[in-house]
Protein backbone atom coordinates (compact mmCIF):
# COMPACT_ATOMS: atom_id res chain seq x y z
CA UNK A 1 0.00 0.00 0.00
CA UNK A 2 2.78 2.37 1.01
CA UNK A 3 4.69 1.53 -2.20
CA UNK A 4 1.57 2.18 -4.23
CA UNK A 5 1.15 5.59 -2.62
CA UNK A 6 4.81 6.38 -3.26
CA UNK A 7 4.39 5.38 -6.90
CA UNK A 8 1.31 7.56 -7.15
CA UNK A 9 3.39 10.57 -6.09
CA UNK A 10 5.23 10.60 -9.42
CA UNK A 11 2.17 11.04 -11.68
CA UNK A 12 0.60 13.40 -9.17
CA UNK A 13 3.73 15.60 -9.18
CA UNK A 14 3.82 15.53 -12.96
CA UNK A 15 0.13 16.42 -13.08
CA UNK A 16 0.67 19.33 -10.72
CA UNK A 17 3.48 20.64 -12.92
CA UNK A 18 1.30 20.23 -16.02
CA UNK A 19 -1.70 21.97 -14.46
CA UNK A 20 0.49 24.80 -13.16
CA UNK A 21 1.89 25.32 -16.63
CA UNK A 22 -1.60 25.50 -18.06
CA UNK A 23 -2.59 28.04 -15.44
CA UNK A 24 0.57 30.08 -16.14
CA UNK A 25 -0.20 30.01 -19.85
CA UNK A 26 -3.75 31.17 -19.20
CA UNK A 27 -2.57 33.98 -16.97
CA UNK A 28 0.40 35.03 -19.13
CA UNK A 29 0.27 38.73 -19.72
CA UNK A 30 -2.98 39.13 -17.83
CA UNK A 31 -1.53 38.98 -14.33
CA UNK A 32 2.05 39.89 -15.22
CA UNK A 33 1.83 43.47 -14.09
CA UNK A 34 0.04 42.57 -10.90
CA UNK A 35 2.61 39.96 -9.96
CA UNK A 36 5.47 42.24 -10.76
CA UNK A 37 4.56 45.32 -8.85
CA UNK A 38 2.16 44.38 -6.03
CA UNK A 39 1.72 48.08 -5.43
CA UNK A 40 2.76 50.93 -7.66
CA UNK A 41 2.96 53.62 -5.02
CA UNK A 42 6.50 53.53 -3.62
CA UNK A 43 5.71 55.67 -0.57
CA UNK A 44 2.67 53.63 0.37
CA UNK A 45 4.63 50.43 0.03
CA UNK A 46 7.36 51.84 2.27
CA UNK A 47 4.81 52.59 4.98
CA UNK A 48 3.48 49.06 4.83
CA UNK A 49 6.71 47.38 5.92
CA UNK A 50 8.25 49.37 8.78
CA UNK A 51 11.59 47.85 9.72
CA UNK A 52 11.74 45.66 6.63
CA UNK A 53 12.21 48.29 3.91
CA UNK A 54 15.71 47.07 3.04
CA UNK A 55 14.64 43.48 2.44
CA UNK A 56 11.74 44.62 0.29
CA UNK A 57 14.10 46.94 -1.61
CA UNK A 58 16.34 43.92 -2.30
CA UNK A 59 13.35 41.96 -3.56
CA UNK A 60 12.31 44.80 -5.83
CA UNK A 61 15.87 45.23 -7.07
CA UNK A 62 16.01 41.54 -7.95
CA UNK A 63 12.71 41.96 -9.75
CA UNK A 64 14.07 44.98 -11.62
CA UNK A 65 17.18 43.10 -12.76
CA UNK A 66 15.13 40.06 -13.78
CA UNK A 67 12.54 42.18 -15.56
CA UNK A 68 15.17 44.14 -17.48
CA UNK A 69 17.15 40.98 -18.26
CA UNK A 70 14.15 39.00 -19.43
CA UNK A 71 12.87 41.83 -21.61
CA UNK A 72 16.20 42.81 -23.17
CA UNK A 73 17.59 39.31 -23.65
CA UNK A 74 14.67 36.97 -24.14
CA UNK A 75 11.84 39.05 -25.53
CA UNK A 76 11.84 39.58 -29.29
CA UNK A 77 9.73 42.69 -28.78
CA UNK A 78 10.84 44.02 -25.41
CA UNK A 79 8.56 46.23 -23.35
CA UNK A 80 9.88 48.23 -20.47
CA UNK A 81 6.55 49.60 -19.22
CA UNK A 82 7.19 48.73 -15.56
CA UNK A 83 10.91 49.47 -15.43
CA UNK A 84 10.63 53.03 -14.15
CA UNK A 85 8.13 52.08 -11.44
CA UNK A 86 10.26 49.16 -10.28
CA UNK A 87 13.31 51.41 -9.96
CA UNK A 88 11.25 54.09 -8.19
CA UNK A 89 9.95 51.54 -5.68
CA UNK A 90 13.41 50.09 -5.06
CA UNK A 91 15.01 53.49 -4.48
CA UNK A 92 12.15 54.73 -2.31
CA UNK A 93 12.36 51.64 -0.11
CA UNK A 94 16.13 52.00 0.19
CA UNK A 95 17.19 55.54 -0.78
CA UNK A 96 20.85 54.67 -0.17
CA UNK A 97 20.99 51.83 -2.68
CA UNK A 98 23.31 53.67 -5.10
CA UNK A 99 23.56 50.82 -7.56
CA UNK A 100 19.83 50.92 -8.17
CA UNK A 101 20.09 54.55 -9.31
CA UNK A 102 23.21 53.95 -11.37
CA UNK A 103 22.17 50.75 -13.14
CA UNK A 104 18.53 51.83 -13.21
CA UNK A 105 19.46 55.00 -15.12
CA UNK A 106 21.46 52.93 -17.62
CA UNK A 107 18.60 50.44 -18.10
CA UNK A 108 16.18 53.30 -18.68
CA UNK A 109 18.38 55.46 -20.89
CA UNK A 110 20.07 53.05 -23.29
CA UNK A 111 18.51 53.18 -26.73
CA UNK A 112 15.66 50.79 -27.50
CA UNK A 113 15.74 47.74 -27.67
CA UNK A 114 18.84 47.39 -25.43
CA UNK A 115 17.28 49.78 -22.93
CA UNK A 116 13.98 51.57 -22.53
CA UNK A 117 15.15 54.57 -24.57
CA UNK A 118 13.99 57.01 -21.87
CA UNK A 119 17.00 59.22 -21.07
CA UNK A 120 14.82 61.83 -19.37
CA UNK A 121 13.56 59.17 -16.93
CA UNK A 122 17.14 58.02 -16.37
CA UNK A 123 18.19 61.57 -15.57
CA UNK A 124 15.35 61.94 -13.07
CA UNK A 125 16.37 58.73 -11.32
CA UNK A 126 19.97 59.96 -11.00
CA UNK A 127 18.77 63.35 -9.75
CA UNK A 128 16.67 61.57 -7.13
CA UNK A 129 19.78 59.62 -6.14
CA UNK A 130 21.82 62.81 -5.77
CA UNK A 131 19.10 64.39 -3.62
CA UNK A 132 18.98 61.31 -1.38
CA UNK A 133 22.78 60.89 -1.26
CA UNK A 134 24.30 64.36 -1.54
CA UNK A 135 27.70 63.05 -0.38
CA UNK A 136 28.03 60.49 -3.14
CA UNK A 137 30.37 61.78 -5.84
CA UNK A 138 29.75 58.66 -7.92
CA UNK A 139 26.09 59.51 -8.38
CA UNK A 140 26.95 63.08 -9.34
CA UNK A 141 29.59 61.75 -11.72
CA UNK A 142 27.04 59.42 -13.31
CA UNK A 143 24.61 62.33 -13.62
CA UNK A 144 27.27 64.43 -15.34
CA UNK A 145 28.08 61.58 -17.75
CA UNK A 146 24.35 61.17 -18.33
CA UNK A 147 23.97 64.83 -19.29
CA UNK A 148 26.89 64.42 -21.69
CA UNK A 149 25.96 61.16 -23.40
CA UNK A 150 22.20 60.92 -23.23
CA UNK A 151 21.07 64.53 -22.97
CA UNK A 152 23.82 65.83 -25.32
CA UNK A 153 24.39 68.79 -23.06
CA UNK A 154 28.13 69.17 -22.26
CA UNK A 155 27.59 72.51 -20.50
CA UNK A 156 25.15 71.00 -17.99
CA UNK A 157 27.43 67.95 -17.65
CA UNK A 158 30.36 70.20 -16.78
CA UNK A 159 28.21 72.07 -14.29
CA UNK A 160 27.21 68.84 -12.49
CA UNK A 161 30.85 67.73 -12.23
CA UNK A 162 31.91 71.11 -10.85
CA UNK A 163 29.10 70.95 -8.29
CA UNK A 164 30.38 67.52 -7.28
CA UNK A 165 33.88 68.93 -6.68
CA UNK A 166 32.42 71.84 -4.76
CA UNK A 167 30.03 69.96 -2.48
CA UNK A 168 31.62 66.54 -1.99
CA UNK A 169 35.01 66.57 -0.27
CA UNK A 170 35.83 63.03 -1.44
CA UNK A 171 35.18 63.84 -5.12
CA UNK A 172 38.33 63.11 -7.19
CA UNK A 173 40.30 66.02 -8.67
CA UNK A 174 39.91 64.84 -12.28
CA UNK A 175 36.24 65.79 -12.28
CA UNK A 176 37.37 69.40 -12.61
CA UNK A 177 39.60 68.76 -15.65
CA UNK A 178 36.90 66.64 -17.25
CA UNK A 179 34.39 69.43 -16.79
CA UNK A 180 36.82 71.77 -18.58
CA UNK A 181 37.20 69.28 -21.43
CA UNK A 182 33.41 69.06 -21.83
CA UNK A 183 33.39 72.78 -22.46
CA UNK A 184 36.19 72.55 -25.07
CA UNK A 185 33.77 70.74 -27.35
CA UNK A 186 35.93 67.72 -28.32
CA UNK A 187 33.25 65.12 -27.84
CA UNK A 188 35.25 62.01 -28.60
CA UNK A 189 38.11 62.99 -26.36
CA UNK A 190 35.66 63.84 -23.55
CA UNK A 191 33.83 60.59 -24.09
CA UNK A 192 37.08 58.65 -23.93
CA UNK A 193 37.96 60.38 -20.70
CA UNK A 194 34.57 59.54 -19.18
CA UNK A 195 34.71 55.90 -20.16
CA UNK A 196 38.31 55.59 -18.98
CA UNK A 197 37.29 56.80 -15.52
CA UNK A 198 34.18 54.61 -15.58
CA UNK A 199 36.42 51.66 -16.40
CA UNK A 200 38.95 52.49 -13.69
CA UNK A 201 36.45 53.23 -10.93
CA UNK A 202 33.49 51.04 -11.93
CA UNK A 203 32.80 47.37 -11.37
CA UNK A 204 30.69 44.66 -12.94
CA UNK A 205 28.35 45.68 -15.73
CA UNK A 206 29.39 49.34 -15.51
CA UNK A 207 33.04 48.37 -16.05
CA UNK A 208 32.10 46.03 -18.91
CA UNK A 209 30.02 48.77 -20.51
CA UNK A 210 32.93 51.23 -20.16
CA UNK A 211 35.30 48.73 -21.80
CA UNK A 212 32.84 48.25 -24.66
CA UNK A 213 32.59 52.00 -25.22
CA UNK A 214 36.37 52.46 -25.08
CA UNK A 215 36.73 49.77 -27.74
CA UNK A 216 34.08 51.50 -29.84
CA UNK A 217 36.00 54.77 -29.60
CA UNK A 218 39.22 53.02 -30.63
CA UNK A 219 37.41 51.41 -33.56
CA UNK A 220 35.97 54.76 -34.61
CA UNK A 221 39.47 56.29 -34.49
CA UNK A 222 40.83 53.54 -36.76
CA UNK A 223 37.86 53.86 -39.11
CA UNK A 224 38.25 57.64 -39.31
CA UNK A 225 42.00 57.34 -39.95
CA UNK A 226 41.30 55.05 -42.93
CA UNK A 227 38.55 57.31 -44.18
CA UNK A 228 40.95 60.26 -44.06
CA UNK A 229 43.60 58.22 -45.92
CA UNK A 230 41.04 57.26 -48.57
CA UNK A 231 40.09 60.94 -48.95
CA UNK A 232 43.75 61.78 -49.55
CA UNK A 233 44.08 58.91 -52.05
CA UNK A 234 40.96 60.12 -53.84
CA UNK A 235 42.32 63.69 -53.96
CA UNK A 236 45.61 62.43 -55.46
CA UNK A 237 44.22 59.86 -57.91
CA UNK A 238 40.77 61.15 -58.69
CA UNK A 239 39.17 57.85 -57.59
CA UNK A 240 38.88 55.77 -54.47
CA UNK A 241 41.28 52.80 -54.07
CA UNK A 242 40.02 49.46 -55.35
CA UNK A 243 40.97 47.81 -52.09
CA UNK A 244 42.64 48.55 -48.81
CA UNK A 245 45.62 46.63 -50.20
CA UNK A 246 46.02 49.28 -52.90
CA UNK A 247 45.75 51.98 -50.22
CA UNK A 248 48.53 50.32 -48.23
CA UNK A 249 50.68 49.73 -51.33
CA UNK A 250 50.42 53.41 -52.16
CA UNK A 251 51.77 54.15 -48.68
CA UNK A 252 48.72 55.90 -47.23
CA UNK A 253 48.30 53.30 -44.47
CA UNK A 254 50.52 50.53 -43.11
CA UNK A 255 47.97 47.76 -42.61
CA UNK A 256 45.97 46.42 -45.55
CA UNK A 257 43.63 44.42 -43.29
CA UNK A 258 42.79 46.56 -40.27
CA UNK A 259 40.87 45.03 -37.38
CA UNK A 260 38.86 46.60 -34.58
CA UNK A 261 39.83 45.99 -30.91
CA UNK A 262 37.67 42.84 -30.80
CA UNK A 263 39.62 41.38 -33.73
CA UNK A 264 36.86 41.80 -36.32
CA UNK A 265 38.15 43.07 -39.70
CA UNK A 266 36.92 46.37 -41.07
CA UNK A 267 34.93 46.22 -44.29
CA UNK A 268 35.85 48.32 -47.32
CA UNK A 269 33.13 49.17 -49.80
CA UNK A 270 34.92 50.03 -53.05
CA UNK A 271 31.68 51.32 -54.59
CA UNK A 272 31.34 54.23 -52.21
CA UNK A 273 34.94 54.21 -51.01
CA UNK A 274 34.05 53.92 -47.32
CA UNK A 275 35.55 51.85 -44.53
CA UNK A 276 32.94 50.46 -42.14
CA UNK A 277 32.82 48.31 -39.04
CA UNK A 278 31.92 44.72 -39.84
CA UNK A 279 28.35 43.83 -38.98
CA UNK A 280 29.68 40.68 -37.37
CA UNK A 281 31.69 42.76 -34.91
CA UNK A 282 30.45 42.91 -31.33
CA UNK A 283 31.00 46.67 -31.53
CA UNK A 284 28.81 47.28 -34.59
CA UNK A 285 25.77 49.54 -34.31
CA UNK A 286 23.93 51.12 -37.23
CA UNK A 287 24.85 54.58 -35.96
CA UNK A 288 28.54 53.79 -36.61
CA UNK A 289 27.96 53.14 -40.33
CA UNK B 1 26.17 34.14 48.60
CA UNK B 2 23.10 35.05 46.54
CA UNK B 3 19.97 36.31 48.27
CA UNK B 4 17.29 33.59 48.60
CA UNK B 5 14.86 35.59 46.41
CA UNK B 6 17.46 35.87 43.67
CA UNK B 7 18.33 32.20 43.76
CA UNK B 8 14.63 31.33 43.44
CA UNK B 9 14.33 33.62 40.41
CA UNK B 10 17.43 32.01 38.88
CA UNK B 11 16.00 28.57 39.51
CA UNK B 12 12.75 29.46 37.70
CA UNK B 13 14.75 31.09 34.87
CA UNK B 14 16.94 28.02 34.46
CA UNK B 15 13.91 25.78 34.46
CA UNK B 16 12.17 27.99 31.89
CA UNK B 17 15.24 27.90 29.67
CA UNK B 18 15.39 24.10 29.89
CA UNK B 19 11.70 23.89 29.15
CA UNK B 20 11.73 26.28 26.20
CA UNK B 21 14.67 24.61 24.49
CA UNK B 22 12.53 21.47 24.42
CA UNK B 23 9.91 23.27 22.33
CA UNK B 24 9.93 21.87 18.82
CA UNK B 25 8.58 25.12 17.38
CA UNK B 26 11.73 26.86 18.59
CA UNK B 27 14.02 24.60 16.58
CA UNK B 28 11.81 24.95 13.53
CA UNK B 29 11.91 28.73 13.73
CA UNK B 30 15.67 28.95 14.27
CA UNK B 31 16.29 26.45 11.50
CA UNK B 32 14.01 28.37 9.18
CA UNK B 33 15.80 31.63 10.01
CA UNK B 34 19.19 30.08 9.25
CA UNK B 35 17.85 28.56 6.00
CA UNK B 36 16.45 31.98 5.03
CA UNK B 37 19.83 33.57 5.72
CA UNK B 38 21.67 31.04 3.60
CA UNK B 39 19.10 31.33 0.83
CA UNK B 40 20.23 34.94 0.52
CA UNK B 41 23.44 33.55 -1.01
CA UNK B 42 21.40 32.29 -3.95
CA UNK B 43 19.39 35.51 -4.18
CA UNK B 44 22.60 37.53 -4.07
CA UNK B 45 23.83 35.68 -7.15
CA UNK B 46 20.76 36.86 -9.05
CA UNK B 47 21.34 40.52 -8.22
CA UNK B 48 24.03 42.77 -9.65
CA UNK B 49 26.84 43.03 -7.08
CA UNK B 50 24.40 43.13 -4.19
CA UNK B 51 25.18 39.74 -2.66
CA UNK B 52 26.70 41.13 0.53
CA UNK B 53 23.87 43.58 1.12
CA UNK B 54 21.22 40.94 0.47
CA UNK B 55 22.87 38.53 2.94
CA UNK B 56 22.93 41.27 5.59
CA UNK B 57 19.39 42.53 4.89
CA UNK B 58 17.84 39.09 4.85
CA UNK B 59 19.90 37.92 7.82
CA UNK B 60 18.87 40.84 10.02
CA UNK B 61 15.24 40.63 8.90
CA UNK B 62 15.22 36.89 9.69
CA UNK B 63 16.57 37.50 13.19
CA UNK B 64 13.91 40.16 13.71
CA UNK B 65 10.96 38.19 12.32
CA UNK B 66 11.79 34.78 13.76
CA UNK B 67 12.95 36.23 17.06
CA UNK B 68 9.60 38.02 17.32
CA UNK B 69 7.72 34.81 16.53
CA UNK B 70 9.66 32.94 19.23
CA UNK B 71 9.14 35.74 21.76
CA UNK B 72 5.46 35.91 20.92
CA UNK B 73 4.45 32.27 20.81
CA UNK B 74 6.73 30.94 23.51
CA UNK B 75 6.20 34.05 25.68
CA UNK B 76 2.41 33.87 25.57
CA UNK B 77 2.45 30.20 26.52
CA UNK B 78 4.89 30.51 29.43
CA UNK B 79 2.42 31.12 32.21
CA UNK B 80 -0.70 29.77 30.56
CA UNK B 81 0.87 26.34 30.18
CA UNK B 82 1.80 26.27 33.86
CA UNK B 83 -1.80 27.11 34.72
CA UNK B 84 -3.34 24.65 32.27
CA UNK B 85 -1.01 21.82 33.33
CA UNK B 86 -1.67 22.80 36.95
CA UNK B 87 2.06 22.75 37.56
CA UNK B 88 1.88 26.31 38.86
CA UNK B 89 0.02 25.44 42.05
CA UNK B 90 2.67 23.30 43.74
CA UNK B 91 5.26 25.89 42.73
CA UNK B 92 3.39 28.72 44.39
CA UNK B 93 2.93 26.65 47.53
CA UNK B 94 6.69 26.76 47.91
CA UNK B 95 8.36 29.89 49.25
CA UNK B 96 8.15 31.51 45.81
CA UNK B 97 6.22 34.71 45.23
CA UNK B 98 4.27 35.33 42.05
CA UNK B 99 6.60 38.24 41.28
CA UNK B 100 9.67 36.01 41.55
CA UNK B 101 7.98 33.42 39.36
CA UNK B 102 7.14 36.03 36.72
CA UNK B 103 10.62 37.55 36.65
CA UNK B 104 12.15 34.10 36.51
CA UNK B 105 9.98 33.21 33.55
CA UNK B 106 10.94 36.45 31.81
CA UNK B 107 14.66 35.93 32.41
CA UNK B 108 14.48 32.32 31.29
CA UNK B 109 12.89 33.17 27.98
CA UNK B 110 15.20 36.17 27.55
CA UNK B 111 18.17 33.84 27.88
CA UNK B 112 16.60 31.40 25.42
CA UNK B 113 16.19 34.26 22.99
CA UNK B 114 19.77 35.37 23.56
CA UNK B 115 21.02 31.89 22.64
CA UNK B 116 18.76 31.79 19.58
CA UNK B 117 19.75 35.26 18.42
CA UNK B 118 23.40 34.28 18.87
CA UNK B 119 22.83 31.17 16.71
CA UNK B 120 21.10 33.21 14.03
CA UNK B 121 23.91 35.79 14.16
CA UNK B 122 26.44 33.01 13.60
CA UNK B 123 24.31 31.98 10.63
CA UNK B 124 24.52 35.49 9.15
CA UNK B 125 28.28 35.67 9.64
CA UNK B 126 28.63 32.16 8.20
CA UNK B 127 26.63 33.18 5.13
CA UNK B 128 28.82 36.27 4.73
CA UNK B 129 31.97 34.17 4.94
CA UNK B 130 30.56 31.75 2.37
CA UNK B 131 29.91 34.73 0.10
CA UNK B 132 33.58 35.64 0.55
CA UNK B 133 32.75 38.74 2.58
CA UNK B 134 34.14 39.76 5.95
CA UNK B 135 32.06 39.44 9.12
CA UNK B 136 30.85 43.02 9.48
CA UNK B 137 30.81 43.91 13.19
CA UNK B 138 28.50 46.87 12.52
CA UNK B 139 25.73 44.28 12.31
CA UNK B 140 26.10 43.61 16.02
CA UNK B 141 24.64 47.02 16.91
CA UNK B 142 21.54 46.28 14.84
CA UNK B 143 21.28 42.81 16.38
CA UNK B 144 21.62 44.26 19.87
CA UNK B 145 18.75 46.67 19.13
CA UNK B 146 16.65 43.82 17.69
CA UNK B 147 17.28 41.84 20.89
CA UNK B 148 16.07 44.73 23.00
CA UNK B 149 12.88 44.82 20.93
CA UNK B 150 12.47 41.08 21.44
CA UNK B 151 12.76 41.51 25.21
CA UNK B 152 9.96 44.05 24.99
CA UNK B 153 7.86 41.55 23.05
CA UNK B 154 8.47 38.90 25.73
CA UNK B 155 7.38 41.42 28.37
CA UNK B 156 4.20 42.23 26.47
CA UNK B 157 3.48 38.54 25.87
CA UNK B 158 3.83 37.85 29.59
CA UNK B 159 1.63 40.83 30.43
CA UNK B 160 -1.18 39.75 28.13
CA UNK B 161 -0.89 36.09 29.09
CA UNK B 162 -1.56 37.06 32.70
CA UNK B 163 -4.45 39.29 31.64
CA UNK B 164 -6.26 37.47 28.84
CA UNK B 165 -8.71 34.65 29.35
CA UNK B 166 -7.31 32.59 26.48
CA UNK B 167 -3.98 32.04 24.80
CA UNK B 168 -5.40 33.08 21.44
CA UNK B 169 -6.54 36.39 22.84
CA UNK B 170 -3.17 37.01 24.50
CA UNK B 171 -1.41 36.21 21.23
CA UNK B 172 -3.66 38.55 19.27
CA UNK B 173 -3.24 41.41 21.73
CA UNK B 174 0.53 41.05 21.83
CA UNK B 175 0.77 40.73 18.08
CA UNK B 176 -1.42 43.81 17.56
CA UNK B 177 0.67 45.87 19.91
CA UNK B 178 3.94 44.76 18.32
CA UNK B 179 2.60 45.64 14.85
CA UNK B 180 1.18 48.97 16.07
CA UNK B 181 4.52 49.75 17.68
CA UNK B 182 6.25 49.25 14.36
CA UNK B 183 3.93 51.88 12.86
CA UNK B 184 4.61 54.39 15.62
CA UNK B 185 5.66 57.13 13.18
CA UNK B 186 2.41 56.66 11.25
CA UNK B 187 0.49 56.95 14.53
CA UNK B 188 2.28 60.16 15.35
CA UNK B 189 1.54 61.70 11.95
CA UNK B 190 -2.09 60.59 12.00
CA UNK B 191 -3.44 64.05 12.69
CA UNK B 192 -1.94 65.29 9.42
CA UNK B 193 -4.11 63.07 7.26
CA UNK B 194 -7.13 62.36 9.48
CA UNK B 195 -9.33 64.32 11.85
CA UNK B 196 -7.76 62.59 14.87
CA UNK B 197 -6.89 65.30 17.42
CA UNK B 198 -3.23 65.95 17.95
CA UNK B 199 -3.34 65.11 21.66
CA UNK B 200 -4.72 61.66 20.87
CA UNK B 201 -2.10 60.80 18.28
CA UNK B 202 0.65 62.12 20.57
CA UNK B 203 -0.69 60.10 23.53
CA UNK B 204 -0.89 56.96 21.44
CA UNK B 205 2.59 57.60 20.11
CA UNK B 206 4.11 57.70 23.59
CA UNK B 207 1.91 54.94 24.96
CA UNK B 208 2.59 52.35 22.30
CA UNK B 209 5.93 50.52 22.42
CA UNK B 210 8.03 52.30 19.82
CA UNK B 211 9.63 49.48 17.89
CA UNK B 212 11.07 51.95 15.38
CA UNK B 213 13.66 52.74 18.06
CA UNK B 214 15.03 49.24 17.71
CA UNK B 215 15.46 49.38 13.95
CA UNK B 216 19.12 50.14 13.27
CA UNK B 217 19.28 47.74 10.34
CA UNK B 218 19.83 50.36 7.60
CA UNK B 219 22.66 52.00 9.54
CA UNK B 220 24.33 48.67 10.22
CA UNK B 221 24.05 47.42 6.64
CA UNK B 222 25.58 50.63 5.29
CA UNK B 223 28.38 50.47 7.87
CA UNK B 224 27.30 53.64 9.63
CA UNK B 225 28.53 53.88 13.20
CA UNK B 226 25.83 54.20 15.85
CA UNK B 227 26.71 56.61 18.62
CA UNK B 228 27.05 55.18 22.14
CA UNK B 229 24.56 57.84 23.24
CA UNK B 230 21.89 56.49 20.95
CA UNK B 231 22.53 52.93 22.09
CA UNK B 232 22.29 54.09 25.70
CA UNK B 233 18.98 55.86 25.03
CA UNK B 234 17.54 52.83 23.27
CA UNK B 235 18.64 50.62 26.15
CA UNK B 236 17.11 53.03 28.67
CA UNK B 237 13.84 53.11 26.71
CA UNK B 238 13.68 49.30 26.62
CA UNK B 239 14.49 49.06 30.33
CA UNK B 240 11.86 51.63 31.31
CA UNK B 241 9.11 50.30 29.09
CA UNK B 242 9.92 46.76 30.11
CA UNK B 243 9.83 47.56 33.81
CA UNK B 244 6.41 49.19 33.34
CA UNK B 245 5.09 46.19 31.41
CA UNK B 246 6.50 43.68 33.88
CA UNK B 247 5.06 45.69 36.74
CA UNK B 248 1.66 45.61 35.00
CA UNK B 249 2.06 41.88 34.44
CA UNK B 250 2.95 41.39 38.08
CA UNK B 251 -0.12 43.33 39.23
CA UNK B 252 -2.40 41.38 36.90
CA UNK B 253 -0.83 38.06 37.92
CA UNK B 254 -1.01 38.92 41.61
CA UNK B 255 -4.74 39.60 41.41
CA UNK B 256 -5.48 36.67 39.23
CA UNK B 257 -7.67 33.98 40.74
CA UNK B 258 -6.05 30.62 40.16
CA UNK B 259 -8.69 27.97 40.34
Amino acid sequence: MRRLLALLLVPITAAVVYVQRRIDAELAGFAARERLLFADSPDRLRQLVPGFELVLADIYWLRTVQYYGSESLFNAEPRYDELRTLIEITTTLDPRLELAYRYGAVFLSEGFPIGAGQPEAGKEILEKGVRANPDSWRLRWDLGAHWFFFMKNPKQAADVLRQARKHVPSAPFWLESLAARFLEGDDRSSAREIWRHQYETGEGVIRENALYNLQVLDALDIRDAYRAAIARFRAAHGRPPESLGELAQAGYVRDAAPRDPTGAPFVYDAADGRVKMARTSRLWRSKYE
Amino acid sequence: MAAPGLSRVVAVAANTFRESVRERVLYNLVLFAVVMTFSSLVLGELSIRQDEKIVKDLGLASIDVFGTLIALFVGVGLIRKEIERRSLYPLLCKPLSRGEFLIGKFLGLSFTLLVNVALMTLGVFGALLLAGRPADLHLLTAIYAIYLGLLLTVGLALFFSTLASSQLLATLWTFSLVVAGRFSDVVRNMQQVTSVPRWLSETLYYLLPNYRNFDLKARAVYGEAVSPDLLAWITAYAALYLSAVLFGAHQAFRRRELS
